[in-house]
């Protein structure tokens, strides 16, 4: 057994990272929601239209605002957990200080990439927001309600790159779906 | 900028970021973004946006989330061993009838879900042990093992052929079905060679007296078909209801998922654990495959903007190569591409290059895009860098990977044999889409 001396009292920075967590770990479980709302609303959809012969207007707009909920809330746990599509044919024999070097340039890259994709996207959707554009009927709702998922999903992830970044935590190559 | 430069400058680019190791859609961000910087200006903010929004609210691809939770709750379900036992049964006493098994399984697998990796790694903790031990021959026993998950994303469903067809912008229906045939023909290719090589080579496959028979596959081959049925339940709710037009691959993939759940209620394993497992893991791997389109779309855009897919059509067009030699280099650089490359990533460029050939050359779509998907199947198996070698490996992490590499390659070269034959009779791949209700 081993004894365990007093815990350091957590930093600012520790506290936003853990609120961080938390909030991604909130959407992540949404995303799973959100395909569970897929499977069930196609499913109403096939019994109300071939049993009682009443198709359903709602439940192809739902599904496709879902489908991009879904990915955008996913995307922020897919980035803290490095469970991205990578070749790691030149990962996996770099080594010592130019495998340190290839993963903050990464990291750097990705962060770069997707802050500047969450400004892009964000940029779009408060004009959505600004000249009131709604998604087309039957099931018409504002469309910066839905393309808001994306800024967030994009501008988490670019923070979890420059999390790893800076904290050095680079994940190993076993962590990340690779090839 | 001429097209010859964007197309070279933006692939070059690409290939670099992805050989570094970026992750795939940031590869694609990173194109997409410097784009939007050097190219468009503040104008193309709205397009890069739109791309993605777009692409994420596409319903054919909500069939992706979907049939990877049906996979998902069917491996959890109990069905899988009711299966295997069943097929145990059915194969009955004849020489390397493990090899068979493995590729009948594999098969039927393939009808119930469509990833190649998650039955590579199913098959290699759960008969490849067992074939080791009753003395099956490794490398044979490998190779069934791969092959037979290979077969998987081109019997329906497939995500990659959802993937393909909404890309191809051809009906993703009809794509699906054009995968039954030629799966069934892989299937029966695969156990010609087994069974022949068993003949010639008696010593690959122990004495069939040598075989244990296991308790629980007893009793009669009736009763093994009669446990099967349920599962073939779950094959007419997605693929049935396509074929009779009652319902669109999405709906019928939703079908599949209450069909998986009411299977796992009748084998007792549902739970709330296996439902909150299935559907974060689907959300998991759904959200990497879609997170890539997603963000690579606007590449195609880009190709399109610049006249460089077009252009490249017609110089191609100029060279003026017989179909037969179009075909096979349009076959032969994906082929070798694949095997270092992701599938998803080249698919997403490769797709738009190939479209306006396609029609310049008055291909069927179907049957391009069904040998397509078998190519990009290949490369999932083809050394060094496939994806279904590793998912093996990792499942049995005491077999050398020369010793997998080279289970893999006979496998290969009958997968490219059974794609002569389909290119000689395309009725193979096209007969059955034809006789679909609907898309």
């Amino acid at each position: 057994m081993t004894r365990q001396g007093p815990r350091a009292a957590p930093t600012f920075a520790n506290r936003i990272g853990a609120a961080h967590d938390v909030v991604t770990g909130i959407g992540f479980g949404g995303a799973a929601l959100c395909n569970a709302l897929i499977a069930v609303s196609f499913c109403y959809e096939v019994v109300s239209r071939y049993f009682f012969n009443a198709p359903t207007e709602w439940a192809t707009p739902l599904v496709t605002y879902s489908l991009l909920a879904m990915i955008f809330l996913a995307l922020p746990e897919l980035t803290r957990r490095a469970a991205h599509i990578v070749i790691n044919l030149l990962l996996d024999r770099a080594t010592g200080t130019s495998a340190r070097v290839l993963h903050a340039g990464i990291r750097a890259a990705a962060a770069t990439a997707c802050l500047l994709a969450a400004w892009f996207s964000a940029d779009a959707t408060l004009g959505q927001f600004g000249q009131r554009v709604w998604t087309n009927p039957p099931l018409a709702v504002p469309k910066w309600v839905i393309s808001a998922f994306i800024p967030y999903g994009m501008l988490s992830a670019g923070i979890y790159f420059l999390r790893q970044l800076f904290t050095g935590r680079m994940p190993s190559a076993s962590e990340e779906v690779n090839r | 900028m001429t097209w010859w430069a964007a197309l070279s400058g933006g692939v070059s680019l690409l290939l670099v970021l992805l050989f570094l190791g970026v992750p795939v859609f940031v590869a694609f961000l990173i194109l997409n973004v410097a784009s939007v910087l050097v190219i468009l200006g503040p104008s193309g903010f709205g397009m890069f946006a739109n791309s993605i929004y777009t692409t994420g609210t596409n319903s054919t691809l909500a069939a992706v989330p979907l049939f990877i939770l049906m996979g998902e709750i069917l491996f959890r379900s109990g069905a899988m061993e009711v299966l295997f036992d069943s097929m145990d049964r059915l194969v009955g006493r004849i020489r390397g009838r493990q090899y068979v098994l493995c590729i009948l399984l594999s098969a039927i697998l393939g009808a119930l879900s469509g990833a190649a990796m998650a039955v590579a790694g199913l098959l290699g903790r759960s008969l490849f042990p067992t074939m080791r031990r009753r003395g099956y021959d490794l490398h044979l026993s490998a190779g069934t093992i791969l092959a037979g998950a290979s077969l998987d994303p081109i019997i329906p469903p497939s995500v990659l052929a959802i993937i393909i067809a909404t890309l191809a912008q051809i009906s993703t229906g009809k794509l699906l079905v054009a995968g039954i045939v030629p799966g069934l023909l892989l299937t029966v290719m695969f156990l010609v060679y087994v069974l022949i090589r068993v003949r010639i080579n008696p010593r690959l496959a122990p004495d069939i007296d040598a075989e244990a028979v296991d308790r629980r596959t007893g009793g009669s081959a009736f009763m093994a078909l009669v446990r099967m049925l349920p599962s073939a339940l779950i094959f007419f709710l997605v693929m049935g209801l396509v074929m009779l037009g009652v319902a669109t691959p999405t709906e019928a993939a939703a079908t599949g998922v209450f069909g998986a759940l009411v299977l796992a209620v009748f084998y007792g394993g549902l739970s709330r654990k296996l439902i909150a497992d299935a559907l974060t893991s689907a959300a998991t791997v759904a959200g990497l495959l879609l997170l890539v389109m997603c963000c690579a779309v606007m590449f195609s855009q880009l190709l399109t903007l610049t006249g460089a897919a077009r252009q490249l059509g017609e110089f191609v067009a100029g060279l003026e190569l017989p179909a037969a030699a179009m075909l096979f280099a349009m076959m032969a650089l994906p082929f070798v591409l694949f095997m270092i490359l992701d599938q998803i990533a080249l698919m997403l460029v490769l797709i738009p290059i190939y479209q306006p050939l396609i029609k310049l050359y008055g291909f069927d779509e179907i049957w391009f895009w069904t040998l397509f998907l078998i190519v990009a199947t290949v490369g999932g198996l083809s050394p060094p860098f496939g994806y279904t070698l590793f998912a093996l490996k990792s499942a049995a992490p005491d077999v050398r990977m020369s010793d997998i590499y080279q289970s893999a390659w006979p496998f290969v070269w009958i997968i490219v044999l059974g794609m002569l034959i389909m290119v000689v009779f395309p009725e193979i791949i096209t007969f059955l889409p034809g006789l679909t209700a609907r898309t």
